[in-house]
């Protein structure tokens, strides 16, 4: 089976037109251009967005996660609803539906314009997606911290909010980095609310390097920009989980 | 006896993979008249929607698609003795000559305006249209001219958003990869107005009451119809075009798509 292997990268090697890939691909002219506009505008808005709509979408997710767990019925069934409908939802068709749809229905502005339509389309999707994480954490807690509590004398509210909850993030935080991690990649969907040359983010700022001067090189300097992001990010979650495992 | 059988597997399978490295998919290798057409016998036009009355989909259509652009390409199609079909590759592939290198269209049209810029990537016939531009906004909103804006929607790469760029200080531009995303916009309140051609504008003005054209700007624009590299079917195409104006058919489209003109 190695030698399928070398076969087949030799063969890619071969037949690969290295030197047009390199022009194509890897142009050095053109990834000096993007420069700083690609860090100090499109990564920057890049980042900006993520954890404004990660912020957002953490409050929502902890309620959420709570109303799933509650005992009231109403709250249950409303939970359950939202996380289904937005799980369920492309991102994109919620982004339209937030920054179009209701506003053009209900004949109201969104605050903070396309960049407020767009965080907070992605902010109600992570929360959907992260709520399930935020509730296996909470029941992951032993019952025996809560029982323990409880028979202190600690209301269920004090319980859940100085016990429970705490140790649930101890336990989630590593799953929720993940969420970050895919909440950075959704951001490229916000071209479609419109954009601004101060409000792109990393994808629409190559693409539109792309068309202007007609090479792919935007695009391999986005990837890179991408990955100097979340690699960073997926280490940290490596690193997180070990220390919460070795802790237990 | 295995494996004399994975060895035929993987011998196959990389007969296939050469072979597929092999075939290049059409540097000028699909020719089959002197008219260098992506598909012998049909003239496949490229255009990009909605963009009415110029050209939008339309299902009651034998192509899916009509509009003054869309009759003119057929009527210049019958002329040439070919068979007509659209195909919408994206208004940046069209502009850029993506969509032609990659063999997706023989023609464009698509109220393309005739630009310097253009013409280094694509290759334009005499111009068919005279444009210009006009700013949309709403009925109720109180502006009546350009200065009147904080913000302006328009579709990337036209000479609408190129025109705000240049002439509207202080105006913040904000752009949108199809023809429908700016007037969306405009609905949702998101911008005070829509800058696009004045043929498009005039024509959701007439449709909507809420939203109405308060400035034109006459810019000299002439949309052409673009090919990239084909100069015999231009030169066709060209033929044609000089041959309907002739015979009265260029004009009865006109009078069919604009009424009032």
């Amino acid at each position: 089976m190695y030698a399928l292997a070398v076969v087949v990268v030799a063969l890619a090697i071969l037949l690969g037109d290295w030197e047009r890939i390199r022009f194509n691909f890897f142009n050095v002219e053109v990834m000096a251009d993007m420069f700083p506009g690609v860090l100090t505008v499109a990564a920057r808005n890049t980042i900006l967005y993520t954890l404004m709509s990660f912020a957002i979408g953490l409050v929502g997710a902890l309620a959420l996660a709570l109303m799933k767990l509650s005992t009231i019925g109403p709250y249950r069934a409303f939970a359950i609803g939202y996380i289904e409908l937005f799980r369920g939802l492309p991102a994109l068709i919620t982004l339209i539906l937030i920054g179009f749809g209701i506003p053009i229905a209900f004949d109201l502005r969104m605050p903070g314009g396309r960049v407020g339509a767009g965080v907070l389309g992605l902010s109600i999707v992570a929360a959907a997606y992260m709520a399930e994480t935020i509730r296996a954490g909470i029941e992951a807690v032993p019952w025996g911290q809560s029982e323990a509590a409880r028979s202190l004398g600690m209301s269920s509210n004090r319980t859940m909010f100085t016990i429970v909850l705490p140790q649930a993030f101890r336990i989630v935080i590593p799953p929720l980095t993940n969420e970050m991690v895919l909440l950075i990649k959704d951001t490229s969907l916000f071209f479609v609310l419109g954009t601004t040359p101060l409000t792109k983010e990393l994808t629409k700022f190559a693409r539109d390097f792309m068309v202007e001067i007609r090479n792919a090189t935007p695009l391999t300097v986005a990837a890179l920009v991408y990955l100097a992001i979340t690699l960073p990010l997926t280490w940290l979650v490596r690193r997180l989980e070990r220390r919460a495992a070795v802790s237990r | 006896m295995k494996k004399a059988i994975r060895l035929v597997a993987v011998l196959a399978a990389m007969a296939l993979v050469l072979a597929a490295c092999g075939d290049d998919g059409g540097d000028g290798g699909v020719d089959a008249s002197d008219l260098e057409l992506v598909e012998a016998g049909t003239l496949t036009i490229c255009t990009d929607v909605p963009f009415p009355p110029m050209e939008f989909e339309d299902s009651n259509s034998e192509l899916g698609y009509d509009g003054f652009d869309i009759e003119l390409s057929v009527a210049i199609a019958e002329d040439l003795g070919l068979e007509p079909t659209v195909a919408t590759p994206g208004w940046d592939s069209i502009t850029g000559g993506l969509a032609f290198e990659d063999d997706q269209c023989d023609l464009a049209a698509a109220s393309i305006t005739i630009t310097e810029e253009r013409e280094e990537n694509i290759d334009f016939s005499d111009p068919y249209f005279n444009g210009e531009q006009a700013l949309l906004v709403k009925a109720d909103s109180g502006i009546t001219n350009w200065e009147g804006l904080t913000s302006v929607a328009a579709q990337t790469g036209t000479t609408g958003e190129i025109y705000a760029q240049e002439n509207w200080e202080g105006v913040e531009i904000v752009s949108f990869e199809d023809a429908a995303g700016p007037y969306l916009a405009l609905d949702a309140g998101e911008v005070d107005g829509v800058v696009f051609d004045l043929v498009s504008q005039q024509d959701v003005a007439d449709n909507d009451d809420t939203v109405t054209v308060v400035e034109t700007y006459a810019t000299d624009e002439e949309y052409g119809l673009a090919t990239k590299d084909t100069p015999n079917l231009l030169e066709a195409i060209n033929g044609s075009l000089a041959g309907l104006r002739d015979a009265g058919t260029y004009d009865e489209i006109y009078s069919k798509w604009f009424p009032e003109a």
